[in-house]
């Protein structure tokens, strides 16, 4: 028998009994597990573990007064949505949240399912419209949902992390936080072995996390006070320093297009298609890669040093050509 | 998720959808679940195999298709889908919180109240517990660009199928064009914000960066966006562009990240702390910038084209620093 089609009888039959039904009488009524009743415990305990995290609630309960044996039935009063009277635009709304939580391949498929059982909860149906915004979070990626119970039970973790162009290095992370930014999870948090705070990104691990300490209960440490996972966090995948003034001389589309990235900076046309243009930059690595991306329609005057590293970044990889 | 626990929670939620919708018609089932004719197909054959046990004539489902409608009967004990799950809740929360927080998004109202709906059908140690995830989990949507003036005009000319005029600033050489864009849909991908649509200039599907627009005005015209349009899928399309130049570089460490930024098709160690990566540009203009902003840290090695184009672009902008 397709274990699908076990569980969805096995879902049936519980919530079809009027009384809770011992394993024996559930293999006997299901045909479906092994002969010997050890395997078959087994068996059945994975698939209650697996019905359990779909949201199935089985109840266990004695079959008699005396409790001498224990059974297991789905109440019919908790195998419900909730009815949250949600109207049409709320409906709508979350389905814009269920869908940037489940970007990613399959994922409107797994959104649908949370969006059906609201409306029908709610008794109104769900809005087909398609949604005009999707960020993509991929929450629903395994790694986060790994990982969430943990940050939010505040269990230690390690995981073999991948720097780039590293070899893997074993890690011991205190997870403070998960953050999402710039398209990518990280996990913000205490370092243990090197004892400071570090951010890691979730597509660098290798294999899977684990608790360090399963036996344990309860938090294993405390986020500090005033803890901020942004501020924690490179700003972009360079680094991040002080805000500082450039003055550069760019031509045409790159000049707009620098004006357009620092709204407040003064511009001083020069005719013949260039300008004088005074920026802000915060990032330092990354007003580098835009300035370098724009090739000879941008040329660096102030400061000393920022007009000195272009050069050398630019001189660098002339050497190193072919 | 795996796909077979997706399949089971599916099924437990389209029978009762089914059943609630008197016969409903193949491609609406598809359309809710978003999936495809045979995937419904397969459902439904695995359903007319369960049933309460005893087996005896009756106690199996009843699922087919007939003349294009979906019937499943013998099935009353699935009148109702399950409960929600809290993973399925967490996602909503904190996806919902993000949407919410992003300026000219347009729904905060409608989420606020959503998720105060949510939040009030939990017992209190549900409630403590998913606020606790909400303060572990921090999402910054892609907000920190001066992208949020236009979301909102390019929202209402979504909703009203208003073709729009952009003034769009291309990282490519030249000046800013002025194209007339069918809005499509927006989204987020690599910490920015994109509109997908039909552009009038280039007469095909293309993708515009928020932060590159100049100026968005309504023209007033109104469009059909296409039926079959996919969200999800048309973003990664897209984003992917039209036509492909297989490029080879050297990455350095300093610049190993591109291999996880970008799609790449092929990644190799090589000697020292660098890795190979092979990748798709849309165009070589595309690749030239992208050799140049990583400078010196990516070094190009096919096509020969690139590796050209790389060394008179490094030479002209060497000319601009000749004075010191």
């Amino acid at each position: 028998m397709h274990k699908i089609e076990r569980l969805v009888n096995l879902v049936a039959l519980l919530l079809e009994s009027r009384r809770p039904l011992t394993l024996d009488e559930i293999r006997d009524k299901l045909g479906a597990y092994a002969q010997d009743s050890e395997s078959a415990r087994r068996m059945f305990e994975r698939d209650k573990r697996e019905l359990r995290e779909a949201g199935i609630p089985i109840a266990v309960a004695g079959t008699d007064a005396w409790e001498l044996e224990q059974g297991y039935l789905i109440p019919k009063k908790l195998y419900r949505p909730p009815d949250l009277n949600l109207t049409p635009a709320e409906l709508a709304a979350l389905r814009m949240a269920a869908l940037a939580w489940e970007a990613g391949a399959g994922g409107r498929a797994a959104a649908a399912v949370p969006m059906v059982k609201l409306a029908m909860g709610s008794g109104v149906d769900v809005p087909s419209a398609r949604p005009w915004i999707t960020p993509r979070l991929v929450g629903g990626s395994e790694q986060v949902e790994r990982l969430l119970p943990w940050v939010c039970d505040r269990r230690e973790i390690q995981f073999a992390y991948r720097a780039p162009g590293r070899d893997p290095e074993e890690r011991h992370v205190a997870p403070y936080a998960l953050v999402h930014r710039h398209g990518a999870w990280y996990v913000v948090g205490r370092d243990l072995d090197r004892d400071g705070m570090r951010s890691f990104r979730l597509s660098r691990f290798e294999g899977v996390t684990a608790l360090m300490h399963p036996a344990k209960e309860g938090p294993e440490f405390d986020v500090p006070e005033g803890f901020d996972a942004r501020s924690t966090l490179p700003s972009s995948p360079g680094g991040e320093s002080p805000t500082i003034r450039a003055r550069v001389r760019a031509r045409g589309d790159a000049a707009n297009l620098l004006a357009l990235r620092n709204p407040v900076g003064s511009r001083e046309d020069l005719g013949n298609d260039e300008a004088i243009l005074d920026v802000e930059v915060g990032d330092r690595e990354a007003f580098l890669r835009l300035v370098l991306s724009q090739g000879e329609a941008v040329e660096v005057v102030e400061p000393h040093d920022l007009r000195v590293e272009t050069r050398q970044r630019l001189s660098r990889l002339r050497e190193v050509l072919p | 998720m795996s796909a077979g626990r997706q399949r089971l929670s599916r099924l437990l939620v389209l029978v009762p959808w089914v059943l609630a919708h008197d016969e409903p018609r193949v491609t609406e089932v598809c359309e809710r679940f978003a999936i495809s004719a045979n995937e419904l197909v397969a459902d439904l054959e695995l359903l007319f195999l369960c049933g309460v046990p005893g087996y005896g004539p009756g106690d199996l489902i009843d699922a087919g298709i007939e003349g294009g409608r979906v019937h499943i009967s013998m099935a009353g004990y699935f009148a109702q889908p399950p409960p929600l799950t809290w993973k399925e809740l967490t996602g909503l929360y904190v996806a919902g919180r993000a949407l919410a927080a992003v300026p000219g998004g347009g729904e905060k109202e409608q989420l606020e109240s959503a998720l105060a709906k949510l939040e009030a059908a939990l017992t209190e140690e549900d409630r403590a517990a998913l606020r606790n995830l909400a303060d572990r989990v921090t999402v910054d949507l892609e907000t920190e660009h001066a992208d949020a003036p236009h979301l909102e005009a390019i929202r209402d000319a979504i909703h009203t199928r208003t073709r729009l005029e952009l003034e769009y600033s291309s990282e490519h050489r030249g000046s800013p064009t002025r194209r007339r864009v069918d809005p499509w849909f927006v989204f987020g991908a690599l910490g920015h914000w994109y509109l997908a649509g039909y552009c009038h200039l280039a007469e095909g599907e293309r993708v515009f960066r928020l932060d590159r627009m100049v100026s968005v005005h309504p023209t007033g015209e109104s469009y059909q966006p296409p039926a079959d349009l996919d969200p999800s899928g048309a973003a990664e399309r897209l984003l992917r562009g039209p036509s492909g130049i297989r490029c080879v570089l050297d990455l350095s460490r300093e610049a190993a990240w591109v291999a996880e930024y970008y799609p790449v098709k092929e990644s190799r160690p090589l000697a020292g702390a660098g890795v190979r990566v092979e990748l798709e540009a849309a165009s070589l203009d595309w690749a030239v910038r992208l050799v140049f902003q990583l400078a010196p840290h990516a070094v190009p090695v096919q096509p020969p084209e690139l590796v050209q184009a790389v060394r008179v672009g490094l030479d002209a902008s060497l000319a601009r620093y000749t004075g010191g």
